[in-house]
């Protein structure tokens, strides 16, 4: 399996264990493209919607240095609040790599939804790196580089 | 008094207000336009703090963020009600009011509670715009100002 592989398999299963789930995304922010995408709902996945989420990202990266004394400092998460869906960007130790859950209004419940994301999201990397020592997954993998390994 | 005037009077008074209430969470709090990108007014619990720059920038991404809801399928409403940002350190609160004439960014605390602070700003907003519409000649600026999230 690659490394995409797997991190296909983490948005899969977060979308399949969180009740109200429209999608769950990964994606590159400086690449500013999808690396997983799963959704029950929307097969079809749209490019322009992580682009411009990806812009958002690094605006914000930028944004920090503007903040008193929050100069180095990560971000956590982020939640947009609609009438009827709420999104969640979900920021990695590496920052390069973000987590996108939506969520119905309604059945979102975000406490669950960060649990949830850290036990796969963690189990995932402990998974890729174990299979690249085990030298079944190569470091050539062109996703090697952007996963913070060392978690 | 002008509309502006009253306008800034009306946000003072607000920003007295919840400073009571979220003492100890409360960094510093900004209403800003968005129709020009111009700050309103900033104040921060600390004097020496200014994150007003902080604030327009913010205001950018929320505009953003608002931009790439149009290409996400199922949204009913593109209009953002509230976003939530978690830093290291902090948590901030970015959203317009109903008319969207306003953007507010609030800053707190990393241990602040978003729900309770959410009820704090919609109470005391809906408290003074109560106070204001029953004064004579201000229920335009109660429509115009309105500010719940």
């Amino acid at each position: 399996m690659t490394i995409k592989e797997h991190i296909q398999n983490y948005a899969n299963v977060m979308g399949q264990s969180l009740d109200g789930c429209i999608s769950a995304t990964v994606f590159d922010v400086q690449k500013m493209e999808a690396l997983a995408y799963y959704s029950p709902i929307y097969p079809k996945f749209d490019d322009r919607v992580v682009a411009h989420i990806a812009q958002a990202v690094q605006d914000s990266y930028q944004g920090l240095s503007l903040l008193h004394g929050m100069q180095g400092k990560l971000m956590k998460s982020m939640e947009i609040d609609l009438e009827n869906q709420t999104h969640l960007l979900i920021f990695t130790p590496h920052r390069r790599v973000v987590c996108y859950i939506v969520l119905e209004a309604g059945k979102s419940n975000l406490a669950l939804t960060e649990i949830l994301h850290e036990k796969h999201y963690t189990e995932s990397l402990l998974t890729v790196r174990d299979l690249v020592m085990a030298g079944k997954i190569t470091t050539a993998d062109p996703l090697f580089s952007i996963l913070p390994m060392q978690q | 008094m002008n509309e502006q005037e009253l306008k800034i009077q009306f946000l003072q008074e607000y920003i007295r207000k919840i400073s009571e209430d979220l003492k100890g969470q409360l960094i510093s709090i900004s209403f800003m336009s968005p129709a020009d990108n111009s700050l309103i007014l900033h104040k921060s619990v600390n004097p020496m703090v200014d994150n007003s720059q902080s604030s327009l920038y913010q205001m950018s991404i929320l505009k953003s963020l608002t931009r790439a809801m149009d290409f996400f399928p199922g949204v009913v409403n593109h209009d953002i009600k509230l976003l939530s940002i978690a830093y290291q350190g902090q948590k901030h609160m970015i959203f317009f009011s109903p008319n969207r004439s306003i953007v507010a960014h609030v800053i707190l605390e990393e241990t602040a509670n978003l729900k309770l602070v959410e009820l704090v700003l919609k109470t005391h907003m809906r408290e003074l715009l109560t106070q204001l519409t029953a004064r004579a000649g201000v229920a335009i600026l109660g429509q115009k100002i309105d500010l719940r999230v």
